[in-house]
């Protein structure tokens, strides 16, 4: 029995056990050994209000994702409306979450390992940050931006508290806005500079071949045909690309089902519908959508497109659609803050509590995050089920590295040769394990000949 | 160069996150330090030998969080709890107001989407209720916040390498919050989604803000956006027990709308960060001791 513990540059905690019988993968587990906090049900008899800080501290990655799936519940529940210049600073902090989290997988998770794909070691970020130090610098200061866009509207850019029900606690003054605009100008061409990079990268080296095809169901929100992040209907797409599903938030229950696994913290989301697996996130998002919505990324899904077909299946090419995501982002922030509504004072909508039941859905960076709340009269939480993003893709996850570890044995290959290959298409899903259990390590068991 | 390693136990992340938060900084630091592990930004698996100093993220919530950490001390010449996780519990804590089994089963077996429900056992570590890490080794240094600023943990890690202590605040957020402190009662409570008036003390107005017992360093970050403090830095160093002390400040200011005390919906504004560090949680592990 041989385990990878823990799996590196990843966002948590998680392991790989694999049991090999003459020299076959006989099973597989994804142990996700990150401490389960059980935020379900400690949840329980707090202030609904309150929801939304406690829910961000799911997450130190996507926090902002996480507090708007939770506001969104409680407005749900209590039948509350936010002003539309409300709605539009939320889409710009959820803009600039996506900047944040995008970039530091993109430049500082992944492409260490689409630079060196045979595995060559720099010693993780650091020594990659070593040897690419203009790059290095370039993605930090596309990060910042998101960061400090989530700073202006939240208070502060780890775990904002600005976000409240009914609105945004503090408007967006004209001062900050022109500085936001300016940063967001130069994240753009750093932006493109670093997609860029990665494109040529997967051309030159045909990375996709490293990663393997798995054709599955997808779940995303889209807004007509247009790549959407925000509020929207789930669609649910097939492997050969129909949609063959399209609901609200608040039926998710009927859609969506989980199983539990006796090896691992992290719950196996499926279809109800037919006991598929689905995948989600930025590859799920772009297989979903016709048009991104932006010039530059609608340039670079062109890009994709021509390079995959309409519809990818291929695990590698979520880097390529967090890519395309990434510059959609900035594009969008931008949008947003050229927008003189951005500034407006009419922020919040009166609140009411009341029992009710609200489910709050957005996209977060990694995939589709529901937020599902019981409130009682007393306006305190009594129920709280949460599905998160990377959980749903941990059944896939578990599948794929079944088939690429036992391809690469037969070819040959021995288990501590194939253990970065198994990294790469991990971190290819930028899996969040703190958010998923609400997951990573690898560890190896062979019974074969020895 | 001195060994700087980030250890990472039941946590959201987010610390590791605000190291990060020193953008280009970190690109200076990191030529003062070296960073030998960081399950996030450096490809090691085991925690390495001859620790200098060694940053804890996270609070204890496994069998599998105290080997780590008896791991992490025994190889580490400084020991500092990183994050209000490490230094109270942090909000994970808030799970041990409600029992284990009952909390597994639910997340595990009780939800609306859950099937074929079974609390998972098999090659993952046994759960057991969230502590702070200083129950089981001894910490150096505590750097709480939910996550602690940037530039405290930069200039924390700066002054160990010199062989300095780090300096800390001893102040409360209400003396840096410039709304602050409160002079009157209020006269009703208020929710967070009530607009506050402008320039005026938000517990004045009503609202629970955890300023005059919290620890300073953030520059009242939240109620300079007119969002009461949630307390994310725990206690201030005069506060001894966060709850406690904000009940006392409350009552201290006449306070009138505190009948129906009920700890389970009030730790979310007293407790939300540091249960597991409090001395109910003690009351509570002696009553559970007496039991057996």
């Amino acid at each position: 029995m041989e385990r990878i513990e823990p799996v590196t540059r990843i966002e948590g905690h998680m392991a790989i056990t694999i049991l090999i019988e003459k020299n076959r993968v006989k099973d597989l587990q994804v142990n996700v050994v990150e401490p389960p906090r059980l935020f379900e049900k400690f949840m329980e008899g707090k202030p609904a209000e309150e929801a939304v800080r406690i829910a961000e501290r799911i997450c130190g990655i996507c926090y902002v994702a996480h507090g708007l799936a939770a506001v969104k519940a409680v407005e749900n529940a209590w039948d509350v409306n936010p002003p539309e210049a409300a709605v539009k600073l939320r889409r710009l902090i959820h803009a600039g979450g996506f900047i944040q989290s995008h970039t530091l997988h993109l430049a500082f998770l992944a492409l260490p390992d689409i630079i060196s794909p045979e595995g060559i070691k720099y010693g993780g970020v650091i020594g990659f940050a070593k040897k690419y130090p203009h790059l290095c610098k370039k993605a930090i200061l596309i990060r910042k931006f998101g960061q400090e866009i989530t700073k202006a509207i939240g208070g502060r850019p780890i775990h904002p508290s600005g976000i409240v029900p009914g609105g945004v606690a503090k408007p967006l003054s004209a001062d900050i806005r022109d500085e936001l605009l300016k940063m967001g100008r130069e994240a753009l061409n750093n932006a493109v500079e670093l997609v860029d990079l990665l494109f040529d990268l997967y051309e030159k080296h045909d990375i996709l071949n490293l990663y393997p095809e798995d054709p599955t169901y997808y779940m995303g929100l889209i807004r007509g045909n247009v790549h959407e992040t925000y509020e929207a209907r789930l669609h649910v797409m097939s492997p050969r690309g129909d949609i063959v599903d399209v609901f609200d938030g608040n039926e998710y229950v009927k859609y969506i089902g989980e199983r539990t696994s006796p090896h691992s913290f992290v719950k196996y989301p499926f279809l109800r519908a037919n006991n598929e697996r689905y995948r989600v996130g930025a590859l799920a998002r772009v297989n979903l959508a016709e048009k991104m919505g932006t010039p530059l990324a609608d340039k670079y899904l062109t890009r994709l497109r021509s390079m995959m077909g309409r519809i990818s299946h291929n695990v590698g090419a979520y880097n390529l659609a967090r890519a395309i995501e990434l510059i959609a982002s900035v594009e969008r922030a931008l949008e947003l803050l050229e927008d003189e509504e951005i500034l407006s004072k009419d922020i919040r909508a009166e609140v009411r509590p009341k029992a009710g039941v609200g489910v709050g859905v957005v996209e977060a960076p990694r995939g589709v995050l529901i937020h599902h709340y019981e409130v009682d009269d007393r306006g305190l939480l009594r129920k709280v089920n949460l599905i998160v993003a990377t959980q749903q893709n941990v059944p896939s996850l578990e599948k794929e590295l079944f088939q690429v570890t036992n391809e690469l044995l037969l070819r040959g290959k021995k288990l501590a040769d194939i253990e970065h290959r198994l990294e790469m298409i991990i971190r290819a899903y930028d899996p969040c394990i703190s958010c998923a259990t609400h997951l990573v390590k690898l560890r190896l068991m062979d019974k074969g000949s020895s | 160069m001195k060994r700087l390693a980030i250890i990472s136990l039941m946590s959201d992340g987010g610390c590791h996150i605000a190291f990060l938060e020193l953008h280009e900084e970190l690109l200076h630091l990191l030529g003062q330090v070296e960073l030998i592990h960081s399950y996030m930004l450096v490809d090691r698996r085991e925690i390495p030998e001859h620790i200098d100093i060694a940053l804890i993220e996270g609070g204890v919530r496994t069998t599998h969080d105290i080997e780590l950490l008896k791991e992490a001390r025994s190889k580490s010449k400084i020991l500092v709890a990183l994050g209000s996780c490490a230094c109270f519990g942090g909000i994970p804590g808030l799970s041990n107001l409600y029992d284990l089994r009952a909390s597994l089963d639910y997340v595990y077996r009780g939800t609306p989407t859950t099937t074929e429900g079974v609390i998972p056992h098999e090659n993952v570590p046994s759960v057991i209720r969230v502590a702070p890490i200083s129950r089981f080794v001894q910490v150096d240094l505590q750097i709480p916040g939910c996550p602690p600023e940037p530039e405290e943990i930069k200039e924390a890690i700066v002054s160990l390498i010199k062989g300095e202590v780090p300096s800390q605040p001893s102040k409360t957020v209400c003396d840096e919050c410039e709304l602050g402190p409160p002079k009157e009662k209020p006269r009703r409570l208020r929710k967070i989604y009530e607009p506050p008036e402008p320039d005026r003390c938000l517990l004045e107005q009503g609202y629970f803000c955890m300023g005059p017992v919290t620890r300073a360093g953030c520059g009242a970050k939240c109620p300079r956006i007119g969002v009461p403090c949630d307390g994310c830095s725990g206690p201030a160093p005069k506060a001894l027990d966060q709850g406690i002390s904000i009940l006392d400040a409350l009552v201290t200011l006449a306070y009138k709308n505190i009948e129906n005390f009920s700890l389970k919906q009030h730790s979310a504004y007293f407790y939300r960060y540091t249960f597991a560090s409090s001395v109910i949680e003690d009351l509570l592990r002696k009553k559970l001791r007496e039991r057996r």
